[in-house]
């Protein structure tokens, strides 16, 4: 083969190449064309669920801001009836008040929690918020609580986020409240709370409580889901998905790693800002 | 078997020893594929390997040999292609690393059909870096060719000893390395 057959064999080498090449590409272009159109459709249908969770909690925001009114009366008139009129009722009478009563401050605290829950975020800007302050005012605001259960701390060196101040420390306060709430039997809470920098802030609050049976982990964070009956462990079952809520509105994510009976570590991640990278 | 692959075998084989000697071999060789080879196509594993066991006939080298240097020839290749894939690393262990979780990530994007080697690593000093790897396809001594090219990248010696052996029934190959500094 003499040179120009050499050349000429390349050549037409080297076009059928850009031949087979221009067919990739717009198979590839007609296949990135249908992922478009199928991603379209879905950011709609994201678009049209994001607006039914908007209406849902301004629902939620209008039916609990106008329950709360009438439960106000209710209980101030049954606490009324009770000095006023206790003495007539009877026995029973006084009993089945009472059963008004407890329900009534039941339902007013649901309504109080579900208020609060949709007004996360509202009308807050985010601030430089350093976790240590956070985390040790947190104990102040609790110390009944943790003398009486004997409850110990060991608190790592904490970042300074930036985050709605108001809502992480309702999301620090829940997780440390149910760290010493879901003790076991006769061993004092110890718990330890520390962060760490990766691509994220993520921290983890560690306890040595009942845990959690792998079962039930995913329910947890759901509102008003309750995993004990209230005689064993007081509380409304809001507060977990308040804590979602909230690293939600932080762009994070939020964990468990636990075990029944072997202790629980909650773990949720801040993302940085530019300027705290 | 992508076809980039079979691309950097072509240039490595006119590169190092002339066009002259390719035509021979390509022309020796029996393949199943007879359109030429482009980078994102994928093509039967067996013409990579017949490209493979005529070059070495021809250059009267062993096949070891021969996908050694290929391998070698591959990382600087593929360095001066994708440059971004290596900023950032300043030592060749933290860049070995990345290659499972980072550059196979970007891989897939890129060829979404193909097969790559899986790579796990063990990091029992300073110095030293321990991947198994695994692949169906067997390329033990590409994969070392490629860490010599890494090596060269850096400027880092990095001696290496290999292991091939069976577990649940899958062989593996570990590769021990120790990093000059």
């Amino acid at each position: 083969m003499n040179t120009d057959d050499k050349n000429s064999v390349k050549l037409k080498k080297a076009e059928r190449k850009i031949r087979i090449l221009e067919d990739m590409v717009e198979s590839r272009t007609r296949n990135l064309y249908a992922a478009n159109l199928n991603l379209k459709k879905r950011n709609d249908s994201l678009r049209e669920v994001i607006l039914r969770n908007e209406e849902l909690e301004q629902f939620a925001y209008v039916a609990s801001h106008d329950l709360q009114e009438p439960l106000i009366t209710i209980i101030s008139f049954i606490d009324l009836l009770g000095e006023e009129y206790g003495d007539k009722l009877g026995e029973v009478g006084k009993q089945y008040l009472d059963f008004i009563s407890e329900s009534s401050s039941g339902l007013s605290s649901v309504v109080e929690d579900l208020l609060d829950y949709s007004k996360l975020g509202k009308h807050h800007e985010m601030t430089k918020v350093d976790c240590n302050e956070l985390v040790e005012a947190i104990q102040r605001d609790l110390t009944s609580t943790i003398s009486k259960s004997k409850a110990t701390f060991a608190v790592g060196e904490l970042p300074e986020i930036t985050g709605f101040k108001t809502e992480l420390r309702l999301l620090f306060q829940n997780l440390i409240s149910n760290a010493i709430k879901f003790c076991a039997e006769d061993t004092p809470p110890h718990i330890i709370i520390t962060a760490e920098k990766g691509t994220n802030w993520t921290f983890s609050i560690q306890d040595n409580g009942i845990g959690i049976a792998k079962g039930n982990q995913e329910k947890i964070f759901t509102i008003f889901q309750r995993l004990h009956s209230k005689n064993d462990y007081e509380g409304t079952g809001i507060g977990l998905a308040q804590c979602k809520k909230i690293i939600n509105l932080h762009g994070g994510e939020i964990w468990i790693n636990s075990k029944q009976d072997l202790g629980s570590t909650f773990c949720f991640s801040i993302p940085f800002y530019e300027h705290e990278k | 078997m992508k076809g980039i692959v079979l691309n950097i075998t072509e240039d490595f084989i006119i590169d190092n020893y002339g066009e002259e000697i390719f035509d021979q071999i390509m022309s020796s060789c029996n393949l199943k594929t007879e359109d030429p080879f482009v980078s994102p196509g994928t093509y039967p594993d067996s013409d990579l390997f017949e490209i493979v066991v005529n070059a070495s006939k021809k250059l009267e080298i062993t096949i070891e040999v021969f996908l050694k240097k290929l391998g070698h020839f591959a990382f600087a290749k593929l360095a001066e292609r994708h440059p971004s894939f290596l900023e950032g690393y300043d030592h060749p262990k933290i860049f070995l690393q990345t290659v499972d979780s980072v550059i196979h990530m970007e891989v897939r994007k890129l060829y979404q059909d193909s097969q790559l080697p899986v790579f796990q690593y063990s990091d029992p000093r300073k110095d030293e870096l321990i991947i198994t790897y695994f692949s169906k396809r067997k390329l033990y001594p590409f994969l070392e060719g490629m860490i010599n090219g890494v090596s060269d990248f850096f400027k880092v010696g990095i001696i290496q000893t290999h292991k091939i052996y069976e577990k649940d029934g899958v062989e593996l190959c570990d590769y021990y390395l120790k990093f000059d500094q």
